[in-house]
């Protein structure tokens, strides 16, 4: 530990136990993992934080990368850089286009997943992905630990640690991700959309769609996906005309969490990429 | 708070604040003149350093987390023969970057050729992603890049 002038204590662990000993005594600490996010929205030339630094480079537990024939699972604290290395025919490839949204190769290079899933103040690029994939972490504290699905990860408790994200395989044979805007400096103008679906003999099964980078929340319409569940590709101008309906209705009812930019976008969006899927199927290969 | 840590392959130490950013350090040293700030976001680039084998922009690394880490600067990597090849490069194509810009320019290069042994103009764009700085054409950065990959190509070749 180091103390320094501004009264704030840094803390590096050097293993899991140790980071979950610290965080159970200090629970209200910064977990500084790339620290990316925390450095680009601080405006002092010296940077300035309130709380106490948790400084988990030195924690190789939370570095690993593991690979099973059901899953993969990645440590918190594996840089992005490496999670982009790990290979197109094993990374789903819209977690891939996330990842590579965030930053430049540079910032990927410090960036790490669990920095980027764990952000306080709000869902970066990699969430909804990772929700949409059935994808589920790893919380731990001091003698205890639990999976818990991505999309209940606020439930996570001051003493608790990200410490895994494990992503089921799925044959996921039409995958697209796209973000615009960043959401760290322009919360009120980014957002990202994902969608993923299983296709059979061209027709659409399980079709997830979801919109992010607006805030704390992500959402997903389950009207319009159960709509498309089930269509035949190619859809026919009628069904995109009612899918587009479906959609817009559900996104101007949402009160609060998207502002008029974000929900123009976003129906302008999904209209563009049903006509894209209609025209030329966007797949994976 | 005290850190320490190799600088272009010397001891370095200094008395800081923990939360300082690197580039302030760096900034600080009379020997270092290549890193410079910008942005402050980690996309311009003229801040960038390598660390630890890897590129990154100084001014996103705190001084609390470079404790014992090797760091490399423009000035360090100038005495390397990865160095000579982007030179060359940058010769033949006419591509001069500024003095602001030169360091970000040429670690990114160093990057980009570190990941790919023969980079495509997406790859190399991507990598250049956020530099805002309008002296040079892209167009001979890129051309600079590709050139320098098959320097090393050929150099790897007559190792064989």
């Amino acid at each position: 530990m180091e103390g320094n002038s501004l009264g704030r204590n840094i803390y590096a662990p050097k293993s899991l136990n140790e980071l979950l000993h610290l965080r159970e005594q200090h629970p209200d600490t910064i977990l500084w993992s790339g620290g990316t996010a925390l450095l680009r929205m601080q405006k002092d030339p010296v940077p300035f934080f309130e709380r106490d630094i948790i400084h988990l480079s030195g924690v190789n537990e939370l570095k690993k990368v593991r690979r099973t024939e059901r899953y993969l699972e990645i440590g918190a604290g594996v840089p992005v850089k490496k999670i982009i290395n790990v290979g197109q025919h094993i990374l789903p490839f819209a977690l891939a286009q996330a990842l590579m949204s965030i930053g430049s190769p540079a910032v990927r290079n410090l960036a790490t997943i669990g920095g980027n899933l764990g952000f306080r103040d709000g869902r970066l690029n990699s969430f909804s992905v990772l929700m949409l994939m059935d994808s589920i972490v790893e919380l731990r504290m001091s003698g205890k630990s639990r999976w818990v699905q991505l999309g209940r990860l606020n439930s996570i408790s001051a003493t608790e640690v990200l410490t895994r994200i494990r992503i089921p395989f799925r044959n996921w044979d039409l995958q697209y991700f796209r973000a615009i805007g960043d959401p760290l400096l322009h919360p009120m103008d980014s957002l990202s959309f994902t969608v993923l679906a299983e296709t059979n003999k061209g027709i659409i099964s399980n079709l997830r769609f979801a919109v992010g980078n607006i805030g704390k929340s992500t959402l997903r319409s389950i009207d319009f996906e159960t709509y498309l569940s089930g269509k035949k590709l190619r859809l026919s101008g009628r069904e995109l005309e009612t899918a587009v309906n479906i959609f817009q209705s559900f996104v101007q009812n949402i009160e609060g969490d998207l502002t008029p930019f974000q929900k123009d976008r976003s129906i302008r969006f999904v209209r563009w990429f049903l006509r894209e899927l209609r025209d030329v199927y966007i797949f994976t290969e | 708070m005290k850190i320490s840590f190799l600088l272009n392959g010397r001891q370095f130490e200094t008395e800081v604040s923990p939360t300082i950013r690197l580039s302030d350090i760096l900034k600080a040293n009379s020997k270092i003149t290549s890193v410079r700030t910008s942005c402050m976001k980690g996309e311009c680039k003229s801040c960038s350093v390598i660390i630890n084998g890897e590129v990154v922009p100084s001014c996103m690394v705190p001084a609390f987390s470079v404790r014992g880490s090797d760091i490399v600067t423009l000035e360090g990597f100038s005495k390397t023969k990865d160095y000579n090849d982007i030179i060359q490069a940058f010769e033949e194509t006419g591509a001069s970057p500024c003095d602001f810009c030169r360091g970000g320019t040429i670690l990114t290069i160093q990057s980009i050729l570190e990941r790919f042994a023969e980079p495509d103009e997406p790859q190399i764009l991507d990598a250049f992603n956020g530099n805002i700085c309008p002296c040079t054409n892209i167009g001979l950065i890129i051309e600079s890049v590709k050139r320098a990959a098959l320097y090393r190509k050929r150099k790897r070749i007559g190792r064989k």
